[in-house]
C-alpha cells in the first residue's frame, strides 16, 4: 500500500493530542469545593501514577480517528486492488522498408508472442502484416501520439526508428524507458538544388549550409525549383508588411531568390496573413501571426513574437522545408538519443485512492464505537 | 410556571422570596390560634368550677338562668429561635445554588411565616464554634433577621465540644429551628442538641445537603478542596463511589438514630428541592397540613 498524498502523514502528530489531554486531565482533576471531606477515602500515596491510562479504550479509539482521518487525507492506494495492467509488450514500429527488414526477426517474433505492435503512422496502425510497410508514408510525428496513448508505465516499451534528425522529432516524453532499436538512415545521394538564375543555383554544402553555386551541373542532380520568382500575397498591417518586405529583401540580396508582390491571390506562393485564411492549398505556404491557432497544416507557420532580426531566417527555412529541400542528417548515438526520450512520471489522476471505501467503513464503526463508549462513561 | 421553583434563590431577595414561598404553603407553622380572656367575642362555653367568677356574663345568665363564660381569640406568643449554622462548609455549591443561600430562604420563610402569627422571634448564628445572638427575641423582628440574613456570610470550621448555650437554657415553651447541613465531626451536634433538649421545647433541624453530597455518581478525576480547611485531595470518581457513600450513608444513618429524641425532628433536604416542599414536608410531620 503506498499513499498518494503522503504530505498529509504530518496529521500523524495530531493523534498525540488525546493523549495529551487525557494526561492533562489526569493530572488535573475537576476542582470541586467540597463539605464532607470527612468522609472521602484517602488517596492513595501516588496519586499521579505516571502514565496509568484510564479509559484506555476510548483513548486508543480517539487516536484511531485522528489516525484514520489522516490516512483518509493521504489518499491510501492498494497496488494489489489496482486494475492489473502489467506485462504487456508494446512495440512501436517506424514505416521504413529498410528498417522493417533489418528488424524483422524481432517484430515477427513480437507478432507471434501476441505483443501489441503499432505503426507510427498518423493512425498507430495495428501492425498485423510486415509487408504493408510499402504502402505506408514516413511521418516523424505521431511517435509522441502513441507514446501517450499506447504506452502506460508499466509496460515494456521497444521503439524502431530510423536513426535519422530529420524523421525524429526530439525530444519525446515517455512513461517508460523505451528500448531503442536503431536503423542507419541511408541519406539521399542525390544532391539538391534550388535554381535561382539562369547561372546560380542553391544547395547544401558538405556541412550542411546553404551556399550559392554559379553554373552547376545538373546532370543527375535533383532540381526541386525552376528560377522563376515566388510571388508574394501579403495582407498585413502597414508595419508588419515593412519588416515582412524588408525580410524578404534579404533574402533576395543574400541568395536572389526574388519574391514580387503577386497581383492576385491565385498566383501567389507564398501569403502573410493576419489571420489564418479559411481556404488552404496544400501546394502553397502561409504564414500567419495569429498566436491564438494552432498550425494543423505542416504548410502553415505562424510566429505570433518574432521579432524582425529572425524574420528572414524563419521564412527562408520554412521555404525551404516546403520547397522539400532535406537538411543535412545528422547521426546520433543510440545513448545519444536515448538520452532525448524523458521518462516522465505518470499524472496521478487516473491513480485514485482505492481503499476508501475500507478506511470510511472503519472510521464511521470507531467512531460509533468511541461515541458509545463516552457516552456511556460521561467523559 | 415553567421556571424551577428553586429561582426564588436567585432572586436575592429574601423578603419577596419569603412572601412568595409562604404563600406557596397557605399555612402557619403552628396552630397559632387560641381561646381565652379578651375584648373580642369568639364564643361562650359553659362555667367550670375554678373559672374567674367575673368572666360570667350575667347579662346572658338574666336572659337564660345559665352561667356562661365569655370567650374572646388569644393571640398565641410562641417563641420560635433561629439558628444559622455560618460555617465554612455552607458555601458548598451545587448547579448554581449555593447552600449558605438556600438557607438563607428557607430561614427568611419560615421567619416570615412566624412573623404574620405574631411569634417572637430571634436569630443566632453559629460560627467558629460559637453562637451567637444577632437579633434578640421580639415580635418586630422580622425585618432585622431579614437585615442579618442577607448581611451574613459563612466561614470557618462547625460547632465545638463542651460549650454552655446560655439562651436555650430556658425551661420556656419555645421551637428551636437548626438549618445546617450537619456535616462536621462525629458526635459535636449531637451533644449539643441533648445538651438544649428538653420536654418543653421544640427542635427542629433542617439538614441541607447536595445530590452529589448524598451520593456521589461522577466519573472522572477530581480534586476535592474542603471548604473549611482548604486542603485538597485528588481522587478519581469510581474510587470516591466505592467507599464515599458507603460511609456518608453510615454516618447520615447514625445521624438519625442519635437524634431519635423526643421533641427532636430532623428534617433532611435536598439543594434541589424547592423550599416550600421543604416546609411542607416539616408542617406535614406536626399534622398541620
Amino acid at each position: 500500500m503506498d499513499l498518494l498524498q503522503p504530505i498529509f502523514l504530518w496529521g500523524l502528530i495530531g493523534a498525540g493530542v488525546p493523549l495529551l489531554i487525557h494526561l492533562w486531565n489526569k493530572r488535573q482533576g475537576v476542582l470541586l469545593d467540597w463539605a464532607a471531606s470527612r468522609w472521602l477515602p484517602t488517596p492513595n500515596n501516588q496519586p499521579v501514577k505516571g502514565l496509568r491510562l484510564d479509559n484506555w479504550l476510548l483513548l486508543l479509539l480517539r487516536m484511531l480517528l485522528i489516525i484514520l482521518v489522516v490516512l483518509l487525507l493521504s489518499q491510501p492506494h492498494l497496488s494489489s486492488m489496482a486494475r492489473n495492467d502489467t506485462g504487456r509488450t508494446i512495440h512501436l514500429v517506424q514505416p521504413a522498408p529498410g528498417l522493417v527488414e533489418n528488424y524483422k526477426f524481432e517484430l515477427s517474433n513480437a507478432i507471434n508472442n501476441g505483443e501489441d505492435l503499432f505503426w507510427l503512422n498518423e493512425n498507430l496502425d495495428r501492425i498485423t502484416d510486415l509487408n504493408d510497410v510499402a504502402e505506408l508514408t514516413l511521418s516523424s510525428r505521431p511517435l509522441q501520439q502513441a507514446l501517450h496513448q499506447k504506452v502506460t508505465s508499466a509496460d515494456s516499451l521497444h521503439i524502431y526508428v530510423l536513426n535519422s534528425s530529420n524523421s525524429l522529432d526530439l525530444p519525446y516524453y515517455t512513461p517508460v524507458e523505451p528500448v531503442l532499436h536503431l536503423h542507419h538512415y541511408a541519406s539521399r545521394d542525390i544532391p539538391q538544388f534550388i535554381q535561382t538564375s539562369d547561372t546560380t543555383a542553391l544547395t547544401l554544402s558538405d556541412y550542411g549550409q546553404l551556399v550559392k553555386r554559379d553554373r552547376p551541373d545538373y546532370r543527375g542532380r535533383q532540381v526541386l525549383w525552376q528560377g522563376q520568382p515566388i510571388p508574394v500575397w501579403i495582407e498585413l498591417s502597414e508595419e508588419d508588411s515593412v519588416h515582412i518586405g524588408a525580410a524578404l529583401g534579404a533574402i533576395t540580396e543574400v541568395y536572389s531568390i526574388g519574391f514580387p508582390r503577386a497581383e492576385n491571390r491565385q498566383n501567389a506562393m507564398i501569403f502573410f496573413h493576419q489571420q489564418l485564411p479559411p481556404a488552404i492549398d496544400p501546394n502553397k505556404l502561409y504564414f500567419t501571426i495569429d498566436s491564438l491557432f494552432y498550425p494543423g497544416h505542416s504548410n502553415v507557420v505562424c510566429f505570433p513574437d518574432a521579432v524582425p532580426e529572425q524574420l528572414p531566417e524563419m521564412i527562408l527555412e520554412a521555404l525551404l522545408d516546403h520547397i522539400g529541400l532535406d537538411r543535412m542528417e545528422v547521426a546520433q548515438t543510440q545513448s545519444q538519443l536515448e538520452s532525448h526520450f524523458i521518462k516522465v512520471n505518470e499524472l496521478p489522476a487516473p491513480r485514485e485512492g482505492n481503499v476508501f471505501e475500507f478506511f470510511w467503513i472503519l472510521l464511521l464503526l470507531t467512531l460509533v464505537a468511541e461515541r458509545y463508549l463516552s457516552i456511556r462513561k460521561g467523559l | 410556571m415553567t421556571e424551577s421553583p428553586l429561582e426564588i434563590i436567585r432572586l436575592k431577595n429574601l423578603k419577596l422570596a419569603a412572601k412568595i414561598i409562604s404563600g406557596q404553603l397557605r399555612s402557619g407553622i403552628h396552630l397559632g390560634r387560641k381561646t381565652g380572656a379578651g375584648s373580642e367575642f369568639e364564643q361562650y362555653r359553659h362555667y367550670e368550677p375554678g373559672d374567674d367568677p367575673k368572666r360570667i356574663d350575667w347579662k346572658l345568665y338574666a336572659r337564660s338562668n345559665k352561667y356562661q363564660v365569655k370567650e374572646s381569640p388569644v393571640e398565641s406568643q410562641l417563641d420560635i429561635k433561629l439558628i444559622f449554622d455560618l460555617s465554612g462548609s455552607m458555601n458548598y455549591q451545587e448547579g448554581g445554588i449555593r447552600r449558605l443561600d438556600y438557607a438563607k430562604n428557607l430561614l427568611a420563610s419560615l421567619a416570615y411565616l412566624g412573623h404574620q402569627q405574631g411569634d417572637i422571634l430571634s436569630l443566632f448564628t453559629l460560627k467558629n464554634g460559637r453562637i451567637n445572638m444577632q437579633v434578640a427575641p421580639s415580635i418586630q423582628a422580622f425585618h432585622s433577621i431579614l437585615y442579618q440574613l442577607e448581611s451574613s456570610t459563612a466561614a470557618g470550621t462547625g460547632p465545638v465540644d463542651d460549650q454552655a448555650f446560655p439562651h436555650f437554657k430556658s425551661r420556656q415553651q419555645e421551637l428551636i429551628i437548626f438549618v445546617s447541613d450537619f456535616l462536621q465531626t462525629d458526635q459535636e451536634w449531637v451533644e449539643m442538641i441533648k445538651q438544649i433538649q428538653h420536654p418543653k421545647k421544640e427542635i427542629v433541624l433542617f439538614q441541607i445537603l447536595g445530590e452529589d453530597e448524598i451520593s456521589f455518581k461522577r466519573d472522572g478525576s477530581f480534586k476535592f478542596r474542603d471548604l473549611e480547611s482548604g486542603q485538597t485531595r485528588q481522587l478519581d470518581g469510581s474510587e470516591v463511589r466505592k467507599s464515599y457513600n458507603e460511609r456518608l450513608h453510615q454516618y447520615l444513618q447514625h445521624l438519625d438514630s442519635a437524634l431519635a429524641l423526643p421533641q427532636v425532628q430532623l428534617i433532611r433536604t435536598s439543594l434541589h428541592r424547592p423550599i416550600s416542599a421543604t416546609i411542607h414536608q416539616y408542617l406535614l410531620t406536626k399534622g398541620i397540613y
